[in-house]
């Protein structure tokens, strides 16, 4: 790409016949102009006969997060396990897991978008999607974990009549901002990527009253230069706003721990490491929706075995980190001699009632990524997918290992107490992932899931079909 | 110098309030208009009313009520019999609250949990409604017939038999011995599952003479108990605990302290205060304690008899295991002479009294420290005091025509193979007289409401005679009758209570009548009404028995004892008692079988395992509960849980009395059988270990350390460094409680206190069982060392309000902040229940309503409430306020009338209950004031102190002053 070319904008590169060969990898058949959009949108068009009962089965499921969510509201948390001293548990522990998830949707489509890397294009759009889902599900607890949810506005700064403000040392009051202004970023950069394509659906549609929703949804879009070259800019810049996000949203929550003074939680370690355990959770989550739908929709030359093996050394790197952050964590406990600390450290997690979640923790965080240093590994799709579970459910654990190991064994022995969830508790978890999924579908249905245009341009970078 | 009133210096409102509430205000404006609207809306758009009701004020209002005022008046509260003086705080005519009588002698202004729970019994909803007859309702008057029936003179009683409970009113046995001369043929059953009988036997033995012992343990450098759990249970527990812990408060290193060395089976909250304590089986107590007399009485053997010197010589040699332990007490006590005391469980057989009268006189404190006064309890001569076996029998032989019970459930609790309830239907009438529908009352043909002792008018005498009046503070709710009422009607007199009562202290003090009454009333002891101490000499003829009584060999023995929460069942449905956790082993809502490790290993068995007892072909199912610092060599049961509920629920807890011997024999040998069955254990407290953590949490020293070193927690004396600055307003005053440690016996009465005066709920077993109890108050328990080394450290904890709240920073919505008087206030209006306070709590004292816990309240349970505290709904967090509300009622109160607060002015309710002033409050920055001057100590202490959060409440450590041949 010679940037002294006149007739070229960086924000529309021309063809390079010199694009590497791992680039090329990306996008192994050259198709003619239009001919993958004609392809990628058919399936949303004409879906898959599997696809209208998936979606009644998991919309189904939901009713039971419905139910759950209902009977907490008219009886109280106390339908939950939770108890003092565990006085947060599941609640928390899916928060944290369901936010983290949605680091590697914004990770993938802000932060590889400006570092130009081109693997993104085919998964953002899945991943981006992922992101806002698995925010609706982590916004429920929030507000569900309240004794009296009714009154959740409290939390936010507003007005009030009465002049009282929500308390600015509580890092819950920084999450409301922290986990707003996420949604609110994520909600429009997704968008934003969209409109070309809802445009394309617009074109593209058999029946008048589909070329009508999709229309709506299109803002008008016509696809000038002019549109492009706005959209293209005001693209990087809310990639450049998303960006930082991926970072201050989990740190954020990780301060909901570590500004708390509980032995294991009162730790300046905690934002960076919850950072990487977010985004290492949420490249799974990627993979887990992504090897199946790539499967059932046929799209292996759009996502590619190429694509897996990035995501793969994207898992074992911030697998690395974590395990990097455990050792640490537990080091610095040792070191530091406080007695309270190094009994959770070092007595409470790996020898107490709680040991077989903490090894668990380890042998799904730590030793599991291990096996993607071997490149066989990483190209066996169905391992890829096996192991993309087994770090969600280590990562899930984590979130919950930590919250309650600290919780149930912090200070006086007099008041240390386990903890064990109940039927609402699973209900709740369960039913946010089939909610989750539904949604999930729903998108699958409606919405163009790998970007079309996006697509396009890279064939058309990449130059003739060979 | 004075508060000047109204001065313009003196703020007018309350802080917050910025105008008079009269003026009319924009605010005022607003909310009017609001309510206009409102109802103009309620009143035209929805047709919907409140339901109609009727306020019906005083007609002609009581000189004494201001609305909104509480009045306090004198009464007494009576446990099998023995009284403690009361104070009953009256909201508008309805009790609200007990507290204990500073001017009565067996109280000094403390209660105990029973005390403070009796209110709850009060108000208990399952109280018996009416008079009805074979399960059909009848009317008061058909049931007076009936009593007139079985009073008929021509009969003579012939046929007619009385239980009993204990009592020691001067007018109850004035009434009876009127009712045993109408009446000559009639009999009398004192009914009393765990009599004291053996105390007065033994006095008898001793001193031919029932007599009662009242030591004075402000003067005794040595205290042996042999059994005894004398700070929490029994007559003068109150006294005694106040008495003992007078002895150990250490205002400074050159105080001097007593010394306890306590023999049990069971670890008890006496055990816990020991210095030395050795766990051994019951039956042990007896070869203890002659062993004891003959270290004593070789030192003393001129003052005894030759042959009982050469019988207590034959007595055989006790173990070396023990021998040590006796020994050195021996010497210790040998030291003290007259400072020293001997006192001995009352379920001990007669001999052991004896043995610790001999000990006692031997010693020189029968003649200085120990008072003997004759037994206030009506009956107490009697050898078979209690029992119900001559009852028993007449109902066999068919000798029973009519039977007429009063307050005592005897079909429960009495040995279970008397079969009561079986014998009871073939007697023609019976009458039953309870506060609830228990076992005795569902087995007989009348069934009539008690009444609760505050509704009663009585007079009652504590353990020294003291003579107090018993009033009522409400009518009758449910038109119970008391005993005197239905000596009444048996002598065919149809005269009130009061009436009844009034009339016989008239006949007594017929000068100034009106005055006596009056001041006896409003004081709540009649002054000089204590008995005269006897000056009784020792008889030896006991010695034989007590070297005979052998000790069984190497068998596991039963220990059956009254429980410190039910008592012997009485107290079985009331909630409060019931979520009480015990002191010991924190177990609520039941009992269980409590066995040390070493037995526990020994047959396999684990916590919550149900076990069999066997027991000469009598038979329980109990959970089995490890507990350290049990005697390997028995297993104890308390006695009083198992009831068929009288709520139609499942029996809590497994029934000692089925274990019960009819004889009233010795402590039978059982069998333990491990079942398959496992019962989960409603415990408050799992971890018991402080391991490297406990100088953090509990500080302790041994007295000679503490008197080397000067001060304990010298670390803590440090400066802390900080990054942060307060810059909060401070007010005049800052609140502030020290808890001292070496004063408290872990009784748990603050813990009932806390809970009547904050209106408390209680969660149930199964809210147990989540963890999710209430108390703003919890005593921590902590163990640790094993066998009779076993440590048992007792801690109360409630918030600390610390000074840098970790709570205050977290909550999202500052519903919880500081005060400027230094209290960490809970705002309920603005919580909105994330907890997070609860999980930065270091100390764990906050406390989630995680279900609407009060809509499920009785109407009549409402009344208990303490109407100055807010009740609290779901989803809120709470914890312990200081008493806020009696803060600032204190303070209008004094600003009202134009003084200032001294130190004692404000009271907290665990502060008011604490029967050894273990717990002080008062403002820290009044250099004077008791909680200052505790702070100052150089025992004082902060829990998790290096965490930084200044908590406002500080622990005086706890200290042993063990024997040094013993260390």
């Amino acid at each position: 790409m010679s940037s002294s070319d006149a007739s070229t904008s960086p924000l529309w590169p021309a063809p390079d016949p010199s694009a590497p060969a791992n680039e090329r990898a990306l996008l192994p058949r050259r198709t003619e102009p239009g001919e993958l959009s004609r392809e990628l949108l058919g399936k949303v068009l004409r879906p898959p006969r599997w696809l209208g009962p998936a979606i009644l089965v998991t919309g189904c499921m939901s009713v039971l997060l419905l139910a759950a969510v209902a009977y907490t509201f008219t009886t109280g948390i106390g339908v939950w396990g939770n108890n003092i001293p565990v006085a947060w548990a599941f609640g928390i522990t899916n928060f944290v897991w369901w936010i983290g998830i949605g680091h590697a949707g914004t990770f993938i489509s802000a932060f590889l978008l400006l570092f130009e890397q081109k693997w993104r294009t085919s998964i953002n759009r899945f991943a981006e999607g992922m992101t806002l889902f698995a925010l609706v599900q982590a916004g429920l607890f929030p507000v569900l974990h309240m004794g009296r949810a009714w009154f959740f506005y409290w939390l936010i700064p507003y007005p009030s009549t009465m002049k009282v403000w929500p308390q600015f040392r509580s890092s819950l009051t920084w999450d409301v901002a922290a986990v707003s202004t996420y949604l609110t970023v994520s909600v429009l950069f997704w968008y934003l990527g969209l409109i070309p394509d809802l445009a394309a659906l617009r074109d593209y549609a058999p029946e008048r009253w589909r070329r009508r929703i999709y229309g709506i949804f299109a803002l008008g879009w016509y696809g000038s230069a002019a549109a492009w070259r706005r959209h293209r800019i005001t693209y990087g810049l809310l990639a450049a706003l998303a960006a930082p996000l991926v970072v201050s949203v989990h740190s954020i929550v990780s301060m909901d721990f570590a500004i708390g003074v509980l032995p294991g939680w009162h730790s300046t370690l905690f934002p960076p490491y919850f950072v990487a355990g977010a985004i290492y959770s949420g490249f799974a989550m990627v993979l887990t929706l992504m090897i199946p739908a790539r499967s059932l929709y046929r799209l292996e030359h759009v996502i590619t075995a190429a694509h897996l093996e990035k995501m793969a050394k994207m898992l074992l790197v911030t697998g690395l980190i974590v395990s990097y952050a455990y050792v640490v964590e537990a080091y610095l406990a040792w070191v530091g001699g406080d007695a309270f600390e190094r009994h959770m450290l070092l007595v409470v997690r790996p020898r107490g009632p709680i040991a077989p979640l903490f090894w668990l923790v380890i042998a799904c965080n730590c030793g599991s990524p291990l096996a993607l240093c071997f490149r066989r590994v990483r190209q066996s799709v169905w391992l890829l997918f096996a192991l993309s579970l087994v770090v969600q459910l280590g990562m899930w654990s984590e979130r919950l290992m930590l919250i309650v190991s600290s919780l149930s064994a912090d200070f006086l022995p007099s008041a240390w107490h386990g903890y064990r969830p109940t039927l609402v508790d699973a209900g709740l978890l369960f039913g946010t992932l089939s909610f989750f999924l539904f949604l999930f579908l729903v998108f699958l249905r409606f919405v163009p899931f790998i970007p079309v245009s996006e697509l396009e341009a890279m064939n058309h970078e990449l130059g003739e079909p060979v | 110098m004075k508060e000047p009133r109204l001065s313009p210096l003196v703020p007018e409102f309350h802080p917050g309030e910025d105008q008079a509430p009269d003026e009319f205000s924009r605010r005022h404006f607003l909310s009017y208009g609001a309510a206009a609207l409102a109802l103009a809306g309620t009143g035209l758009g929805a047709c919907t009313r409140a339901p109609a009701e009727k306020i019906v004020p005083y007609r002609v209002a009581p000189n004494e009520v201001i609305p909104g005022r509480a009045l306090h008046y004198a009464s007494a509260s009576t446990l099998d019999g023995y009284a403690s003086g009361i104070l009953v705080e009256s909201h508008e005519g309805r009790p609200t609250k007990v507290e204990g009588n500073p001017e009565h002698p067996s109280s000094l202004g403390a209660s105990s949990a029973f005390q403070q729970a009796a209110l709850l019994e009060l108000y208990n909803p399952l109280r018996i409604g009416g008079v009805s007859r074979n399960g059909a309702s009848a009317a008061r008057s058909a049931l007076f017939a009936q009593l007139a029936d079985i009073a008929n003179v021509e009969q003579a009683g012939r046929g007619l038999h009385l239980v009993l409970p204990a009592f020691s009113s001067p007018l109850l046995a004035d009434q009876l011995v009127r009712v045993r001369e109408r009446l000559p043929e009639s009999t009398v059953h004192f009914h009393s599952p765990v009599s004291r009988s053996n105390v007065w036997q033994g006095a008898e033995r001793a001193f031919g003479a029932p007599l009662e012992t009242v030591p004075d343990l402000r003067r005794a450098d040595v205290i042996v108990s042999l059994g005894a759990d004398f700070l929490a249970s029994g007559p003068d527990q109150l006294k005694l605990a106040r008495q003992f812990a007078d002895r150990r408060r250490m205002s400074s290193k050159r105080d001097t302290m007593n010394r306890l060395y306590v023999i049990e089976t069971n670890p008890s909250v006496t055990g816990s205060m020991a210095d030395h304590r050795m766990a051994v089986p019951p039956s042990h107590v007896a070869r203890l304690a002659a062993a004891l007399l003959r270290e004593v009485a070789l030192a003393q053997s001129a003052q005894i008899p030759e042959q009982v010197l050469s019988l207590l010589a034959s007595e055989p040699r006790i173990s070396p295991v023990y021998s040590r332990f006796l020994g050195a007490l021996g010497r210790d006590l040998l030291r003290q002479r007259a400072s020293a005391v001997v006192l001995v469980d009352a379920r001990q057989p007669p001999e052991v009294h004896a043995a610790a009268h001999a000990i006692n006189a031997l010693l020189g404190s029968s003649k200085g420290i120990i008072g003997y006064v004759a037994s206030p309890i009506v009956g107490s001569e009697d050898p078979g005091f209690g029992s119900l076996r001559a009852l028993h029998d007449a109902l066999r032989a068919g000798e029973v025509r009519s039977l007429l019970s009063f307050d005592s459930d005897f079909v429960y609790a009495s040995p279970a193979s008397f079969d009561f309830a079986h014998l009871l239907g073939k007697v023609e009438q019976s009458i039953s007289f309870s506060a609830f529908e228990d076992a005795t009352a569902r087995a007989c043909t009348w069934r009539a409401p008690a009444a609760h002792e505050l509704e009663s008018w009585l007079d009652t005498r504590a353990l020294d005679g003291t003579t107090s009046l018993v009033q009522p503070l409400i009518a009758p709710l449910h038109g119970g009758l008391t005993l005197s009422e239905v000596f009444s009607r048996l002598l065919g007199d149809n005269r009130s209570a009061h009436d009844t009562l009034r009339a016989a202290w008239l006949s007594k003090n017929p000068e100034h009548f009106q005055q006596f009454w009056e001041t006896s009333l409003a004081h709540g002891v009649i002054e000089g009404s204590a008995s005269t101490p006897d000056e009784p000499t020792l008889r030896w003829d006991f010695v034989g028995d007590l070297i005979h009584r052998s000790s069984v060999p190497d068998r596991i023995e039963l220990n059956l004892e009254l429980d410190s929460r039910v008592h012997d069942g009485r107290f079985g449905d009331n909630p409060w008692l019931l979520e009480l956790p015990c002191p010991v082993t924190k177990l609520t809502w039941g009992n269980a079988a409590l066995l040390s490790p070493e037995l526990a290993h020994r047959l396999g068995i684990v916590d919550g395992q149900v076990v069999r007892l066997e027991a000469a072909g009598r038979s329980a199912q109990a959970p089995a509960l490890v507990v350290p610092g049990h005697s390997a060599e028995a297993v104890t049961l308390t006695l009083g849980w198992g009831r068929e509920g009288t709520t139609g629920n499942a029996p809590l807890g497994a029934n000692g009395y089925a274990l019960l011997s009819p004889l009233g024999d010795p402590p039978p040998l059982v069998r333990l059988v491990p079942t398959e069955k496992r019962e989960p254990l409603a415990i408050t407290q799992e971890y018991v270990s402080l391991g490297d953590l406990e100088s953090a949490i509990f500080q302790s020293a041994t007295l000679e350390e503490y008197q080397k070193a000067g001060q304990i927690g010298a670390e803590q004396r440090k400066k802390q460094l900080s990054l942060y600055t307060s810059d909060a307003p401070k007010a005049a005053r800052q609140w502030g409680m020290t808890i001292d440690l070496n004063a408290c016996t872990g009784c748990s009465a603050c813990v009932i206190a806390c809970q009547a005066e904050n209106n408390v709920p209680t969660v149930g077993r199964d809210g147990v069982l989540a963890h999710r109890e209430m108390h703003w108050l919890r005593v921590d328990r902590y163990v640790s060392g094993s066998g009779s080394a076993t440590r048992i450290q007792l801690q109360p904890m409630a918030c600390q309000h610390c000074e840098r709240a970790p709570c205050e920073y977290v909550c999202p919505t500052g519903a919880t902040v500081h005060s400027s008087d230094g209290l960490n206030q809970m705002i309920y209006n603005r919580c909105v229940g994330t907890r997070f306070c609860s999980n930065n709590c270091p100390y764990k004292v906050r406390r989630f309503n995680w279900f609407n816990y009060h809509t499920s309240d009785d109407p009549l349970r409402e009344l208990a409430r303490n109407p100055e505290v807010t009740v609290r709904g779901r989803g809120v967090m709470e914890k312990c306020t200081y008493c806020v509300q009696r803060i600032r009622k204190t303070e209008n109160l004094a600003r009202s009338e134009g003084r200032t607060l001294v130190d004692g002015n404000v009271v907290t309710a665990c502060e008011q209950a604490c029967p050894t002033r273990a717990i002080t409050f008062g403002d820290i920055d009044d250099a004077q004031s008791r909680v200052a001057l505790a702070r100052a100590s150089d025992r004082a202490f902060n829990v998790l102190n290096d965490l930084g959060a200044a908590p406002r409440t500080r622990y005086l450590a706890k200290l042993t002053n063990p024997n040094p041949e013993l260390a």
